[in-house]
């Protein structure tokens, strides 16, 4: 909070109206190894104290009323603007909890008149963090763009919640890269949006909060004033670790051997030269930390609901920010405003405008342990050694894609959030979308000496709405299904065929061993006949082949294919490859590259072109397909196709 | 639900939206979230004809005048940009809008290279208010040392530093204190900051200040040496991080090597970088 503001002690205070309500819950701010700040807001005066203790019901430290700060509304206080909106009577209480024992839970309660007035639950907790530099691992959480204080929004969190109690897992800090209270930021916004919303969260991990361009409407971060930064208590002489900043609005903090930077990408001074940059370069030359992650709001590449190719603030960041943050060793960048997950590959220097791919990937695979590997980066904060981008703006609000930003390895558009671990030389990274369900999963593996060259010509995605074969969602008028709906086939699930990786696809090929059953195939989204009950997590593709016969006077050039698939395929006629969707390379198990699709029960329509030539009109053919599952762990997957021929 | 309320999907999805409203309703809010919205799109035309005519339907709305002043003064109109700026230092009530105001005053007197106007806005700064924001203090100390007083600059600093605390406060201070001759009272954070950093280069290159300043050419010149070791492995030459061609530059100068400091000189001008980020590497080619 701006120094600017006045801190009145409780004890300067008369104390005439009893307890109020909480207008704003107990939550959990500015904590290190030692410390802890626990604030909340009543409508009026009180004179609590905050107790705490190694557990709930032993809460047998105290700190007095007396030590407590309190804020107040500007009209009651001075000439100093406390607050920026709130109601008069409002009373903003800061109780600083010091000499903690490092990596410690503690329980905590607020009391009014001997009287526990915070529900006793055990509920009401914090974790200090680990000593500086020691090896404790650390689990996070990081949302973007989330305070519509809507269904989304809350679905989002409450998947979090119950994938952290089905995996024993506890959160040591959350990270919020902007936009947590629409539409201005204003103090009630901020209380319906975002205190109310993720209350049960905020009340025992802290929320490291930068600010987004709806706070920007009502905070200034060069002054530090406004509900933004009334509501947050964020280092700003290096209480946590790093260099002072001396304001609000940019800081960073350690934890364990984690180095976290926020920037305010929103209304500072971006240049090099600015104060905020000048900044990030002592910080990051001062730090020993082995892993760094930044965050802040405008993502320098993205083609969400923003377009980084088009937009300054964007621009700035990526050609002023990024260089700095680069040769400082960053691990990743966190960032929201646009609203879609786009992940990148392993990527250093690209920052011209407009983004591209040529010599600036590092490693394009998809750096999921279970497919591609992890990234690879050397031991430490090696300058220019990889990057990951993660625009993770699709907290709450609605998600759009507007185009593709080459250097992106992973593009979902659905609400959801991130959860990372840090943890011996290895981040861990998924998106867990508003479902519970994980849609990405990444590693960087940081050990030894690593040395990149980047990749001339690297894999890049589809350009959003095309696949390497022409689609139409309309079929041709006069068509006949030479292979209808849930017609049998053979199919392989969770198999490798034999051979080499296409000769299942030729039309001798001995598949008498292989099941049949009636399309589509799959999981999920109940969509499908043949079930696929051990495909999630197992396998990703399954191969099928159908034999069909060509009417008389077939018309050989007016065939197409009508498929309803999730993710990708490769279809066959007769041995040769005829049409390839959301696969960029590979066949079968060597298959690479997979664009993300949706089924949703449409059926898009592909013509094949020139295969007149590969068809045995009186003899026998084949179709072979084989469908591919983008993510091991992916909710769905579904291939179902139709052959088609004019009448 | 309307875009502004839930967070716009686009600009120019909020563009369409508020021109929408435009044609129905037209507010002073409105153009100016257009305004905004075109200042992201680096529209700056489409940018001030919104800002004027959030001013024409609202004649004291703060924030189009400021918007409007700041593009008046990046597209260097500044008789035009100084009218709006009186204006609002007339207008502006509360403290923040106060120093805002003051600060604008003051960037533009300095503009128009109107020195003195802009160190007395600065020192009335400092007096009325002395709560502001650091930014206006290194602004201040850079105009004091333009004015070959970077005594006075070190000593501004200083304080400033005892007041937030910051880092960079901190660094223009012994910076200000190198170039004033002033060794003892920044000697020990050099040291410190020596032994304690993971890149040193930026605190080599200060030590061989220092150096400079007593006369001992052997050390500086080794610490140059180290200094200009380092950056080569943390400057990516097809890509460089400019804050470290700064320092490339000052090192390189000092050491002697005018040609190639000039080229890091002349990057650095070419990108922006405003005259008062390089003034010491100026100093040391002039020299």
């Amino acid at each position: 909070m701006p120094t600017i503001f006045l801190l009145f002690l409780t004890s300067l205070i008369s104390v005439a109206v009893p307890y109020s309500e909480f207008s704003r819950a107990p939550y959990v701010q500015l904590a290190n190894h030692e410390m802890t700040t626990v604030v909340w807001r009543t409508a009026g005066p009180s004179t609590p104290v905050v107790k705490y203790g190694q557990a709930a019901d032993q809460l047998t430290e105290e700190v007095p009323a007396d030590q407590i700060l309190i804020r107040l509304h500007s009209d009651e206080s001075g000439p100093s603007p406390l607050f920026h909106d709130t109601p008069k009577g409002t009373h903003q209480f800061e109780a600083t909890i010091k000499g903690l024992s490092p990596d410690t839970i503690y329980h905590y309660g607020i009391f009014q008149d001997g009287k526990q007035i915070t529900v006793a639950d055990g509920t009401h907790h914090f974790k200090t963090h680990p000593i500086p530099g020691s090896e404790a691992p650390v689990y996070f959480w990081v949302v973007g763009d989330s305070g519509t204080g809507g269904s989304a929004q809350a679905k989002v969190h409450d998947a979090m919640i119950a994938h952290n109690e089905k995996t024993g897992r506890k959160l040591d800090l959350y990270l919020h890269v902007g936009d947590m209270a629409y539409g201005s930021g204003t103090n009630k916004e901020f209380s319906d949006r975002f205190f109310k919303m993720y209350e049960p969260t905020l009340r025992n991990t802290v929320c490291w909060a930068s600010m987004g361009n709806h706070e920007g409407r009502t905070s200034k971060g060069a002054s530090g004033i406004g509900p933004y930064y009334d509501a947050y208590i964020c280092p700003t002489k290096g209480e946590v670790g790093g260099l002072p900043s001396g304001k609000e609005a940019f800081y960073s903090f350690d934890y364990g051997k984690v180095h976290f930077i926020c920037l305010d990408s929103h209304d500072l001074d971006r240049k090099p030269s600015g104060e905020m940059a000048q900044w990030l370069k002592a910080d990051l030359e001062k730090t020993k930390a082995e892993f760094l992650i930044a965050y802040f709001h405008h993502p320098p590449y993205t083609k969400g609901s923003h377009d980084s190719d088009r937009e300054g603030q964007l621009i700035e960041m990526r050609e002023h920010i990024m260089p700095i943050l680069e040769s400082g060793g960053v691990d990743v960048v966190f960032t929201g405003h646009s609203h879609i997950y786009e992940r990148s590959m392993l990527i250093d220097g690209a920052y011209q405008t407009p983004t591209t791919a040529e010599g600036v990937v590092l490693d394009d695979g998809d750096g999921d342990p279970a497919g591609d590997g992890a990234y690879r980066k050397s031991k430490g904060l090696a300058p220019n050694n990889g990057t990951v981008q993660v625009v993770t703006g699709h907290g709450g609000t609605g998600v759009r894609r507007v185009g593709t930003i080459p250097l992106m390895k992973r593009i979902i558009v659905e609400n959801g959030s991130c959860l990372f671990t840090i943890k011996g030389d290895t981040i861990l990274g998924e998106m867990l979308n508003l479902n519970g369900e994980i849609r990405d999963t990444f590693a960087i593996t940081k050990k030894g000496v690593v040395e990149h060259t980047p990749i001339i010509d690297p894999w890049q995605p589809e350009p959003k709405g095309r696949v390497a074969g022409k689609s139409s969602p309309k079929v041709p008028k006069n068509t006949t299904a030479l292979i209808p709906k849930n017609t049998k086939w053979s199919y392989l699930a969770g198999k490798q065929p034999g051979g080499s990786a296409t000769d299942w696809t030729q039309t001798a090929f001995d598949h008498s061993s292989w099941p049949t059953g009636a399309a589509g195939f799959g999981y999920g989204d109940k969509d499908d006949v043949t079930y696929l009950s051990k495909m999630r997590g197992k396998y990703t593709t399954v191969y099928l082949r159908r034999e069909f016969d060509l009417p008389e006077g077939a018309k050989l050039d007016s065939m197409g294919l009508s498929v309803s698939y999730d993710d990708a395929f490769i279809a066959y006629l007769n041995g040769k490859e005829v049409l390839r969707v959301g696969v960029e390379k590979g066949q079968g198990a060597t298959a690479k590259g997979f664009m993300l699709h949706e089924a949703d029960n449409k059926f898009d329509y592909f013509p094949l072109k020139n295969v007149a030539k590969l068809l045995e009109p009186g003899g026998t053919n084949v179709l072979a397909i084989e469908g591919h599952n983008a993510n091991l762990k992916s909710s769905d997957f579904t291939i179902h196709p139709l052959l088609l021929i004019a009448k | 639900m309307p875009i502004s309320v839930w967070g716009h999907h686009s600009v120019d999805d909020t563009i369409k939206e508020l021109t929408q409203k435009l044609s129905k309703s037209p507010t002073s809010e409105l153009y100016f979230k257009r305004a905004i919205e075109y200042r992201a799109l680096r529209k700056s035309k489409e940018c001030e004809r919104d800002l004027r005519a959030a001013l024409r339907l609202a004649p004291d709305h703060y924030s189009s005048k400021m918007a409007l002043a700041r593009l008046l003064m990046s597209s260097q109109r500044y008789d035009e940009a100084r009218t709006y700026s009186h204006e609002i230092l007339k207008s502006a009530s509360t403290l923040p809008r106060m120093i805002e105001a003051r600060f604008l005053s003051a960037e533009l007197a300095q503009v128009r290279g109107d020195y003195d106007k802009a160190l007395k806005v600065c020192e009335d700064i400092q007096k009325e208010f002395p709560d502001h924001d650091e930014t206006i203090d290194l602004f201040h100390a850079h105009l004091l040392i333009k004015d070959e007083k970077a005594s006075e600059a070190a000593q501004l600093l200083q304080q400033a530093y005892r007041r937030t605390h910051g880092v960079v406060i901190r660094n223009s201070w012994i910076d200000a204190s190198l170039l004033a001759g002033e060794i003892e009272p920044v000697w020990p954070v050099i040291q410190k900051e020596l032994a304690d950093s993971r890149f040193k280069a930026a605190w080599l290159i200060r030590r061989a200040r220092v150096a400079q300043l007593q006369g001992a050419r052997a050390q500086m010149q080794k610490d140059l040496k180290l200094a200009l070791m380092e950056l080569e492995t943390r400057i990516k030459p097809e890509r460089p991080d400019l804050t470290l061609i700064s320092d490339r530059g000052l090192a390189l100068a000092m050491k002697g090597d005018k040609e190639l400091a000039k080229k890091d000189l002349s990057l650095l001008q070419k990108s922006g970088f405003p005259t008062r980020s390089f003034l010491f590497l100026e100093q040391q080619l002039n020299d």
